[in-house]
């Protein structure tokens, strides 16, 4: 296998039959239980009349943005982006808040709503399997893909090996490499027959949304201290103006004791 | 006139009937919070994967800090803009003001997973986050 310099997956929903055999390797290899399963699969169900028919199925888990709108939502910086791809979670600085939920243009952070105070409840999403990648092994999804509708490899390679299936069965794709751009670009790369909509996938622009939100963000502190100063101008001012008034009329009324 | 002074004071609860129906709603809030922590916030709400905020956040949090705003403005109108007029007022919106941020502290407290970790937000701030 070739060195990999960033972490992708490449799904082709064309291949995929609605197995869910990701689902249970994805629970098997991280011990999830079925009913919290990181990867979910909707099938968007049977479209069209005999004999042309189309079947639509997704297979989601974390997109593994390159620019994740879970990190840069986390109060506590508990999300970050590796170099090579993944987007980890770290359970030790998680608060539960599930910001990242909010913020997740895809829905992928799954929250434990029956845990107490004493288990804490926790965020959970795919880990993109560190304990694999890192081994010189496939992600546990794609290697139990009986299909190759999931693969594993380097980003950039996997979308030119993307472009060249849509260009060899131009028919057969949409000609959009969904995740290529999207959001910034995605480690999660689409290749579908049917409208990306119509898979579940939000339309999302080229620029990714916390790129414009923390430009803002960032002037919190500064605007908080130049209000802070703004408004000590204004009470410095204000007493002065007062004191001045109050010396004003204490003149004028010793000079009207004086007379 | 001549005060008695005599008459010792007793502990008497003729709250009026709305007083009634709101200790009654703090008895059911106290009752719910403590089976949040119990058994989850799934126990106590409706959220779910799609919708991890609610009802919740926006009622029970912003109406605390609405609340608070009368204090902010007081005290603003008296100590930086030196109106003094306001002096008598002040004291009772401040105390509201405190009021409010209480009510959303422990609000606060119900919401998170981990309520216990919730001074990881000073620590380990993310000074982009959207909700600093």
């Amino acid at each position: 296998m070739t060195e990999i310099k960033h972490h992708a997956y490449l799904f082709d929903a064309t291949r995929c039959i609605d197995c869910r055999a990701c689902m249970v390797a994805c629970s098997v290899e991280n011990n999830v239980d079925m009913d919290k399963t990181r990867i979910w699969v909707a099938g968007v169900g049977i479209k069209g009349t005999y004999p042309d028919l189309q079947r639509g199925t997704m297979v989601y888990h974390c997109m593994h943005c390159n620019h994740p709108d879970c990190m840069s939502a986390c109060p506590v910086g508990a999300y970050t982006k590796v170099e090579d791809g993944p987007v980890t979670y770290n359970p030790d600085l998680c608060i539960g808040c599930r910001y990242c939920m909010n913020a997740c243009p895809f829905g992928v952070p799954h929250f434990d709503y029956d845990k107490g105070i004493i288990d804490g409840a926790f965020i959970d999403k795919c880990t993109f399997c560190p304990q694999r990648i890192y081994n010189g092994q496939e992600p546990a999804c794609v290697q139990t893909c009986p299909t190759d509708a999931l693969e594993y490899g380097d980003r950039d390679e996997l979308i030119k090996k993307a472009h060249e299936r849509i260009a060899a069965h131009p028919d057969r794709y949409i000609d959009h490499v969904y995740g290529e751009f999207e959001n910034g670009g995605t480690s999660y790369l689409i290749l579908s027959h049917i409208p990306f909509s119509a898979l579940g996938l939000p339309n999302l622009p080229e620029t990714p949304v916390n790129e414009v939100s923390e430009k803002v963000m960032e002037m919190t502190i500064p605007f908080a201290l130049g209000w802070g100063a703004v408004l000590t101008g204004v009470a410095a001012g204000v007493g002065l103006y007062n004191k001045k008034q109050e010396d004003k009329a204490a003149i004028a009324e010793k000079a009207e004791a004086v007379k | 006139m001549k005060l008695n002074l005599t008459i010792q004071p007793k502990l008497r609860l003729n709250f009026s009937p709305l007083v009634w129906v709101l200790l009654t709603l703090m008895g059911i809030a106290f009752i719910s919070a403590m089976a949040r922590y119990a058994f989850g916030i799934g126990a106590i709400s409706d959220l779910s994967y799609s919708y991890p905020w609610g009802f919740w956040i926006s009622f029970d949090l912003f109406t605390g800090v609405v609340i608070s705003s009368g204090g902010f403005l007081m005290a603003g109108s008296v100590y930086i803009l030196g109106i003094k007029e306001f002096q008598p007022l002040l004291r009772p919106s401040v105390l509201t003001a405190f009021l409010g941020y209480i009510m959303v502290a422990l609000a606060l407290l119900v919401g998170p997973g981990q309520p216990l970790r919730i001074w990881y937000m000073m620590v380990h701030s993310n000074l982009t986050a959207v909700s600093l």
